[in-house]
């Protein structure tokens, strides 16, 4: 049975509070790691890399949660910092990968890399056709095919209109298609 | 697992072959990793704390240094560090294409370190001993003419020059305004005697006798002073 946690409203409260901050963040954190991390993953592929980002991630939530402010969703502000604390990640390791002149896309070389992996399995297969996609329609496609998130959300998370992430998403899913039929 | 069925439906219109594809998590993640994570981050937040509090002492020494502090003064070239990494790259693959150092073996380098501290000794030794007879003769001279007050070791050496040749050196010597402007040391006269104002002057002649002072006069003039 999954852990309930209190509200948002409430966690949000109790952090400001000195006697409960520590325990409100723990308590943030413990609520939405598991969401965090498997978005975060999804992007940079290696474990350890997603344990870094995550965490990079906590760190400035916590410095940045005493001026959220309460009328957005704590959730949605959470997903936008993983996201960019992720694409700052990925821009590093393109950095990296031009000066070692490595020619693989990176998050191919590093879905290789992953212990289990099977290119004839077809859930792989789905995550190679994912890696092909531009950064942007990668990340749309993971939040919607995978967090299930609605539009609106992903128009605050990402900062974009509603009809561009739906147009986003159609050709990613597309693309999808077209590398799983043809690989 | 499950997906929420009016995003199936969406997906199902745009791609049955995706549609298909369970959505099931193929990553794993280590045992224990989301119980341990929490207290990860929190150790984490402390330790930035303490960090973060060592910064701060500056600000309660000197406020006016710790307003400094992050204030920028010094400007980089845009992307410098974006592009420092692949300055540096593209410079080790040239240094690598340079012609071979050729390393000196230790026996010969062995010798060289042992000449070059010979010549460091010997090179000490003749400095010092230069600086200790200059030192010695320049006391001699000193010694000399305060003591004695005269011109006692020009004179010695003037007896071997012929009175003749002398009076020649001097006579064919020019005391013309041209002449003088052109020897004479413009430094040491702005600095030595025109930098003087009269009351230097004065307290340098009160300590001559007025005896002397008249004597260099009968001298200057050929008349005996009144």
């Amino acid at each position: 049975m999954a852990t309930q946690y209190a509200d948002d409203i409430s966690l949000l409260q109790e952090f400001r509070v000195p006697a409960t901050r520590e325990k409100a963040f723990t308590d943030i954190i413990k609520k939405y790691q598991e969401k965090l991390y498997w978005h975060i993953r999804r992007l940079v592929i290696q474990h350890e890399d997603a344990n870094d980002v995550l965490q990079n991630v906590f760190i400035k939530i916590w410095k940045g949660l005493d001026n959220f402010r309460e009328d957005a969703q704590l959730y949605t502000w959470m997903y936008r910092v993983a996201t960019n604390e992720s694409l700052s990640y990925l821009e590093q390791q393109k950095r990296k990968q031009s000066v070692s002149l490595d020619s693989e896309n990176s998050g191919v070389s590093q879905l290789k890399a992953e212990k289990n992996f099977d290119a004839s399995k077809i859930e792989w297969k789905l995550q190679l056709a994912i890696q092909q996609l531009p950064e942007k329609q990668r990340i749309v496609f993971n939040l919607r095919y995978y967090d299930e998130m609605p539009y609106e959300q992903m128009s605050r998370v990402l900062n974009t209109s509603e009809g561009a992430l739906k147009a986003s998403y159609h050709h990613a899913v597309k693309k999808i298609e077209d590398f799983i039929l043809n690989h | 697992m499950k997906r929420n069925s009016a995003i199936e439906n969406e997906l199902t219109d745009l791609s049955p072959v995706v549609s298909g594809i369970s959505n099931a998590n193929i990553f794993r993640t280590p045992p224990g990793f989301f119980e341990e994570l929490p207290a990860k981050v929190m150790s984490r937040l402390k330790a930035e704390e303490i960090e973060a509090a060592a910064g701060e002492e500056i600000g309660q020494i000197s406020p006016l240094l710790a307003s400094l502090r992050d204030r920028p003064t010094l400007a980089v070239p845009v992307d410098y560090f974006n592009n420092l990494p692949q300055s540096i790259t593209a410079q080790l693959h040239d240094n690598a294409a340079e012609v071979p150092v050729i390393h000196l073996n230790r026996k010969n380098r062995g010798l060289w370190t042992r000449y070059a501290a010979a010549a460091l000794v010997t090179g000490l030794i003749a400095t010092g001993s230069l600086f200790l007879f200059n030192k010695q003769q320049g006391k001699e001279m000193d010694g000399g003419m305060s003591d004695k007050g005269d011109m006692a070791f020009i004179s010695a050496g003037l007896p071997a020059i012929p009175d003749l040749d002398l009076a020649n050196y001097l006579s064919s010597v020019s005391e013309s305004s041209e002449w003088v402007s052109e020897n004479s040391d413009s430094e040491f006269d702005d600095t030595g005697f025109f930098a003087m104002d009269d009351a230097a002057i004065k307290s340098m002649l009160k300590d001559i006798g007025y005896d002397v002072l008249q004597n260099y006069e009968e001298e200057l003039t050929g008349n005996p002073s009144l």
